[in-house]
């Protein structure tokens, strides 16, 4: 059987199960809560809360990006695993203080929660739109590795578009229809897939192409010193850039919306056991920068258009013979993927429906909102699509720039929690310069100050204006931000 | 309202926090910088990584049998 039959066919056999896992995860359940919809009436289990963070970390960045940065970057890479495991650290305390507040005041996504603590309605909006456009920068992504995963891998008899359309318009239809539980549920399908096929397809490459892995290593080091190391003679990247692309995105991890509200779908002591058994998500991504070296020395790096191709151009150059690998790449890459876009379409279709739209008519009813955001998810959805199919290069730099301005909201979140005296205007104010800052350096500017990351750049800004404009404008009643501080 | 054991927690897990982003950056990381030796086939630096990982997981799970382990609160 030719390779690609054999790839095709394992793609589609994933995609209807995880189809039908998707669509029988929301049965007898509600449908016109907003609460379950959103938030699965805070009772989502374990094992499924656990598969649900984990898997959309696991992006196609595990399978396309991840492997790039390590066979372009070296050590560079080594960022990915640590920002991880630390990002999901202050879960464990915050999780818990968001659920509580979240609990007595029927919270569903962030712009709730700030947008009560400080008493302004403007922040929910900044904050809804931000991530709407920051969620569609992400999904454009994914849907370009779902894409190109079946092209490459179908050789090229499923087309680009048909390819995106086929895998997400599944994604679209399952959350659509079973809100957070049909991303849930269908992430632990993806979840247990691509790590297994993670582990079996880096290890395999390793030792096909380079032996072993101190053989890789060593070789690599003396093809290219310097290349394993950061910050010396040969290095990718200097050690204060490496430093703060590490602090920005271990501290904005949480800040991702999709991740934020899922303090509000479970109960506190699983929060704490995901946050306990989450730093192993980490260590799972080894054998993902594995592929990327295990290119190095084999694969000329101008072979490639872009180094993310790297996966799919080493399985269709040199593991021609072995279908059942390259049913299963195909299979786990598209699962990477689509565990991803799942949380993030479900999560842009709440803050459109309760952040960007509910605060211009407030007194909506709830069914019309569970059907504005079912219907969110298609527009979303049919807006990250065609982007990713045709592309805009201006709509691109605002999405970019929104992706990387997610890390903004941790001011006027911690703040919310540890410090009584900001106000709207500081949490504003000190979002707006953050994001104006990010932006700049992200998108004008050729380099930033010490090779700083434009983000951290951002973030002390963020942080003076806030505290400035804070201490001169006037407190919240002091309840109110007790039963933040105290909660 | 946290618990009485919640609350204790909050300090040491905060400097328990820090210490791994230190750990984890420069200047800290610089101790690792290195290719040699290698472990379990990963270069230094990477296998720090992984270490302060697994040291991470095992630190929260003393965090969670103090808070929820004999005489603390169950849920």
């Amino acid at each position: 059987m030719n390779n690609w039959v054999f790839a095709l066919g394992s793609m589609l056999v994933y995609l209807v199960l995880a189809f039908v896992i998707g669509l029988m995860a929301g049965r007898k359940r509600s449908f016109w809560s907003v609460s379950e919809y959103a938030v699965a009436d805070r009772g989502l289990g374990l094992i499924v809360i656990w598969f649900m963070m984990g898997g959309t970390v696991f992006s196609a960045f595990s399978f396309l990006g991840g492997p790039g940065m390590a066979f372009s970057q070296g050590a560079a890479s080594y960022f990915v695993p640590a920002y991880i495991a630390l990002g999901i650290l202050p879960w464990y305390l915050l999780g818990p203080k968001v659920g509580r507040i979240g609990a007595r005041k029927n919270f569903f996504t962030m712009g709730d929660f700030l947008g009560d603590r400080y008493q302004s309605k403007a922040l929910t909006v900044i904050v809804g739109v931000i991530s709407v456009l920051a969620f569609i920068q992400y999904l454009t992504l994914q849907i370009k590795g779902m894409a190109f995963i079946f092209n490459i891998l179908t050789d090229g008899v499923i087309p680009y578009w048909f390819g995106a359309l086929l895998a997400y318009g599944i994604v679209v239809a399952y959350v659509a229809t079973s809100g957070v539980r049909g991303a849930a549920w269908s992430d632990v399908l993806q979840g247990a897939l691509m790590l297994i096929v993670a582990w079996t397809v880096g290890y395999y490459l390793v030792y096909t192409l380079q032996g072993s892995p101190t053989e890789m290593f060593t070789a690599i080091e003396q093809a290219k010193p310097g290349f394993l190391t950061i910050g010396q003679d040969g290095s990718p990247m200097s050690a204060m850039a490496y430093s703060t692309v590490i602090l920005v995105s271990a501290l904005g991890f949480l800040m991702w919306p999709h991740l934020f509200t899922k303090s509000y779908t479970t109960t506190e002591k699983r929060i704490k056991i995901t946050t306990m058994a989450f730093p192993l998500f980490g260590i799972f991504l080894v054998p993902v920068l594995f592929v990327g070296f295990a290119a190095i020395g084999v694969v000329a790096p101008d072979a490639l258009e872009s180094s993310d191709e790297i996966l799919p151009h080493l399985v269709t150059n040199y593991l021609g013979a072995n279908s059942w690998l390259y049913g299963l790449i195909g299979a786990g890459a598209l699962a990477a993927a689509m565990s991803s876009s799942d949380a993030i379409t479900h999560g842009g279709s709440v803050s459109l429906g309760r952040d960007v739209i509910l605060p211009f008519k407030p007194d909506m009813d709830e069914r019309t909102q569970v059907w504005i955001m079912r219907v969110g998810v298609v527009a979303i959805g049919a807006a990250a699509y065609w982007l990713s199919i045709f592309g805009a290069a201006g709509i691109i730099a605002l999405l970019v720039g929104a992706y990387g301005s997610i890390a903004q909201f941790v001011p006027a979140v911690y703040g919310a929690l540890i410090w009584r005296r900001g106000t709207k205007q500081g949490a504003i104010a000190g979002m707006v310069v953050g994001i104006g800052v990010n932006y700049y350096f992200q998108i004008v500017a050729e380099s930033t100050p010490l090779d700083i990351n434009a983000g951290i750049v951002g973030l002390l800004c963020n942080i003076a204006v806030f505290v400035a404009v804070s201490l001169m404008t006037r407190p919240v009643p002091a309840t109110l931000a007790n039963e933040y501080a105290e909660a | 309202m946290a618990t009485s054991r919640q609350r204790k927690v909050t300090r040491p897990y905060i400097i328990f926090v820090v210490v791994m982003f230190l750990l984890m950056i420069f200047p800290l990381y610089g101790l690792a910088n290195h290719v040699f030796p290698l472990v379990l086939g990963l270069p230094f630096g990477l296998f720090w990584v992984i270490l302060l990982e697994l040291i991470a997981f095992c630190v929260l799970c003393f965090f969670y049998r103090y808070e929820y382990g004999n005489g603390g609160k169950h849920e």
